[in-house]
């Protein structure tokens, strides 16, 4: 059985077609490194898959589920968002906000060592009674994948979670990360931008472009010239794109 | 004496005002003549005075009210439409005493001010409203019948050809004015209280015609945030004078009177209305000035415990 | 002092209903604030305002009806926001306009209610009965049970209701509840306190709070009591010298949030200066 199953996945805004009929899955151990220019459909894709966007066609399985009949398969991942603003009032601390990831009701007496474990995978553990909204933005993307994995979850989902972090944190969240898939055996689906950093540590591409322009080992991607070329390519289309329209 | 004086000085605002009406007109009052079949137009500015100048007038004329029904009236403002209505009446009376602070921003073709010519002092020791002089003219029946040939007056003199027929209205409604306050001196005489607790400073002039003490909760005008420790003088007052009756308005919040009752021994609420207006299904049933007064001394007669 | 004010029952009585009141505005009023929906609890009164004026106009008993609208318009806003991404505070300009359209579009055409709108609509505190007293506490058990048993899900959709939906929570149908519950309590707690009380204690305390406050359920009980303690302070003062009791209660948060963000300023200097040091 397959962690995850996308099946000719579709989807449109109105009239323009965001997705073209993706497929593709992710086995447990896999890596899969999500690129594609912007406004690819990255994050539509993502909405999907999260149940964000109910109307695609397709299908999108999780562990054999489809997730629009069995919601209850989302207590089994964990997602990572893009770093958003939080309210730096908000005045839950770093330990309330890892609890909202436990899924069980019962606070039994593990409940506090889940987030204190947690919280210790991600090495925050001395900052438990600090507001979130009084640390760095790579600090608050560790408050949150702590509160992913607070809840053992077998797949991950992170959406772009590096970008608009400095490189010196990014390189720790990515440290973070292979620890998080190579010794707790975490299956991830990770979109980024950072193609050096896909190619460190994604066991597999998939390079997405409305449709699937690529799906394979990483190394074939990485080692496949006229791929890096049309990507580039693509990503300098998309860009300038962006550009007219600014 | 008094309406003698009450006339003349009625005669010299309402020249004044007629010849500023042809000043605005361009043309003579006196041919601002009302013809024998269209009917005057007469705006009172609120409930009793609506009630005397529909008796007085009779089917001769139209009759509204300013202030419409079920609204307090202290507060009141009038709207753009309302001053033009008031304009282009053909007669707009008004209380006075300051009760209309409004009136003086309005031009009435005939402005009659009702309490006019009438000798008014302070009359209330308690109040802090403008010059001391408690407006509430209309709950006193002798007062109120000054009140009522002041309208009278207005009407002969801009329908003169119908002086009789306006001189017979008031003439009935005086002497309903005049048994209604027999049988309020006659029933009150016997009781064996003579103060009362009203809503608010309203009945200053009855209660000196009637030889009773009147104790407002709020002050002169029915609004305003009310103070705790106004509550527990009213509370004290009441317990020190065995009165367990408070009386509320029909236009206001009754909680204030409830929670003053709720702290006496035996307390209840009754209205006691300043008649400053009524509510649109009283106007409906035809409910007067006079059935107004007549409720307010039944309720005054429990809370007095008079046994006649 | 607080004694002689305990002697009569309806300071009692206001005493009472104001911790209640506190309570309850302080609870939901942290949700709100943090959702940037401070001006929730005008929002309702005003269109309590047109659903009494609509009550009065069909002859059913204004409160029904003002709640009901005020209900209407709760899930309005919750169904424009989520549907539409208008900022929240637009949605509840629109509504609360509109509300106070309603209502004096009403007035206007039935030339005028027998009972005074706004005295319909407002109380104060010094004028609860007995039974208004029990009605409040009860409603304060009711919403304070609630927030208890889903505490965790309105913290989590507070924080991030994207995070919140994929972990699994109907965050449409918490956004439902939750602003029926903080319609319900704006619309009866102003009925029986009066308008500036509900929508000060929505407010002051919990911006006070989030100066002092480390952790959600920490800021809570400091919020929960400075309120408390603003309405019994306030009580006693306008007893003691004859004062509006609503505006002594609120100048008396409103000088807890100054105190506070002395506070807070002060502990900002400390740390900058064992920085440099």
């Amino acid at each position: 059985m397959h962690v995850l199953e996308i099946d000719g996945v579709s989807f449109s805004y109105g009239s323009t077609l965001a997705l073209d009929s993706i497929s593709f899955s992710v086995d447990k151990g896999d890596l899969l490194g999500i690129i594609g220019p912007n406004g690819a459909g990255k994050t539509t894709l993502f909405s999907c898959m999260l149940g964000l966007l109910g109307g695609y066609r397709g299908s999108i399985r999780i562990f054999g589920e489809d997730i629009k009949k069995n919601r209850k398969v989302f207590q089994k991942i964990g997602y990572i968002p893009q770093k958003k603003n939080i309210d730096r009032n908000f005045p839950a601390t770093i330990e309330e906000i890892v609890s909202l990831g436990i899924t069980s009701s019962r606070k039994d007496k593990s409940y506090k060592e889940r987030i204190l474990s947690a919280l210790e995978t991600v090495g925050l553990s001395s900052l438990q009674d600090r507001r979130i909204g009084e640390l760095s933005g790579g600090q608050q993307q560790r408050v949150l994948i702590a509160k992913a994995i607070v809840n053992d979850p077998e797949l991950l989902i992170l959406d772009e979670p590096a970008t608009g972090i400095d490189l010196e944190t990014q390189n720790k969240f990515y440290a973070l990360l292979r620890k998080l898939n190579g010794e707790n055996k975490i299956t991830m689906i990770w979109s980024s931008h950072d193609l050096d950093a896909v190619n460190k540590l994604a066991t597999g591409v998939a390079c997405i472009n409305r449709s699937m322009f690529f799906h394979g080992q990483t190394h074939e991607f990485f080692e496949n010239p006229d791929l890096l070329k049309a990507y580039s390519e693509s990503s300098m289309q998309a860009h300038m794109h962006m550009h007219d329209h600014h | 004496m008094k309406q003698s004086r009450a006339a003349l000085l009625a005669i010299a605002i309402v020249i004044p005002l007629a010849m500023a009406a042809t000043a605005y007109t361009g043309k003579p009052a006196s041919q601002d003549n009302i013809s024998a079949d269209k009917k005057i137009r007469i705006i009172a500015s609120f409930y009793p005075l609506y009630d005397f100048a529909s008796h007085v007038a009779g089917d001769r004329a139209e009759v509204s009210s300013m202030i419409p029904a079920g609204i307090e009236p202290h507060d009141w403002e009038p709207t753009a439409g309302d001053v033009l209505k008031a304009g282009s009446a053909d007669m707009l009376v008004i209380n006075g005493a300051g009760f209309e602070r409004w009136a003086e921003n309005i031009s009435a073709r005939r402005l009659v001010v009702a309490t006019d010519g009438l000798q008014l002092d302070g009359g209330n020791e308690e109040s802090g409203h403008d010059e001391g002089i408690d407006p509430h003219v209309w709950l006193d029946p002798v007062l109120a019948k000054h009140e009522v040939e002041s309208i009278r007056v207005a009407l002969v003199e801009i329908d003169p050809i119908n002086a009789g027929y306006y001189n017979d209205n008031a003439a009935r409604f005086t002497a309903e004015l005049d048994l209604l306050d027999k049988q309020i001196s006659g029933e009150l005489s016997d009781c064996q209280k003579s103060d009362f607790i009203a809503f608010h400073d309203a009945f200053s002039r009855f209660a000196q015609r009637y030889g009773l003490t009147q104790h407002g909760i709020q002050g002169i005008s029915p609004e305003g945030e009310i103070l705790p420790q106004r509550i527990e003088q009213v509370i004290g007052l009441a317990n020190d004078l065995h009165i367990d009756t408070i009386y509320s308005e029909e236009l206001v919040d009754s909680r204030l009177a409830e929670v003053i009752a709720n702290e006496i021994p035996g307390g209840r609420v009754l209205v006691l209305s300043p008649i400053e207006g009524i509510d649109s299904e009283e106007q409906a049933k035809g409910i007067g000035y006079i059935d107004k007064m007549q409720q307010n001394l039944a309720n005054l007669k429990e809370g007095l415990k008079c046994t006649s | 002092m607080v004694l002689e004010v305990l002697e009569f029952g309806f300071m009692q009585r206001a005493l009472m209903a104001g911790i209640a009141v506190a309570i309850t505005s302080s609870v939901i009023g942290l949700f709100l604030v943090l959702r940037r929906n401070s001006l929730f609890g005008d929002a309702m009164s005003h269109i309590a305002f047109g659903g009494i004026a609509i009550g009065l106009m069909a002859n059913i008993y204004p409160l029904w009806t003002g709640l009901g609208l005020s209900i209407l318009g709760a899930l309005g806003i919750t169904k424009l926001r989520q549907s539409t991404k208008i900022p929240a505070d637009a949605t509840v300009a629109i509504l609360l306009s509109s509300g106070l359209a309603i209502g004096i579009m009403l007035v206007s055409v039935s030339g005028g209610f027998t009972l005074d709108l706004f005295s319909f609509l407002f109380g104060s505190i010094l004028l609860v009965s007995v039974n208004d007293t029990l009605a409040i506490l009860a409603l304060t058990g009711i919403i304070l049970t609630i927030v208890i048993l889903l505490y965790k899900k309105l913290v989590y959709i507070t924080f991030d209701e994207e995070q919140a939906q994929v972990s699994g929570l109907d965050i449409s149908r918490l956004n439902y509840l939750f602003v029926v519950l903080a319609s319900v309590a704006a619309v009866v707690s102003m009925r029986l306190v009066g308008i500036l009380l509900v929508s000060a204690l929505i407010v002051i305390p919990n911006v006070t709070a989030l100066l002092l406050g480390r952790g959600f359920k920490k800021t809570m009980l400091i919020s929960v009591s400075v309120s408390i303690f603003s309405v019994v302070a306030g009580t006693i003062v306008s007893y003691a010298f004859n004062l509006a009791p609503a505006g002594s209660i609120v100048l008396i948060s409103a000088a807890t949030f100054v105190t506070a963000l002395a506070i807070r300023f002060s502990r900002q200097k400390e740390k900058e200066a064992e920085i440099k040091a």
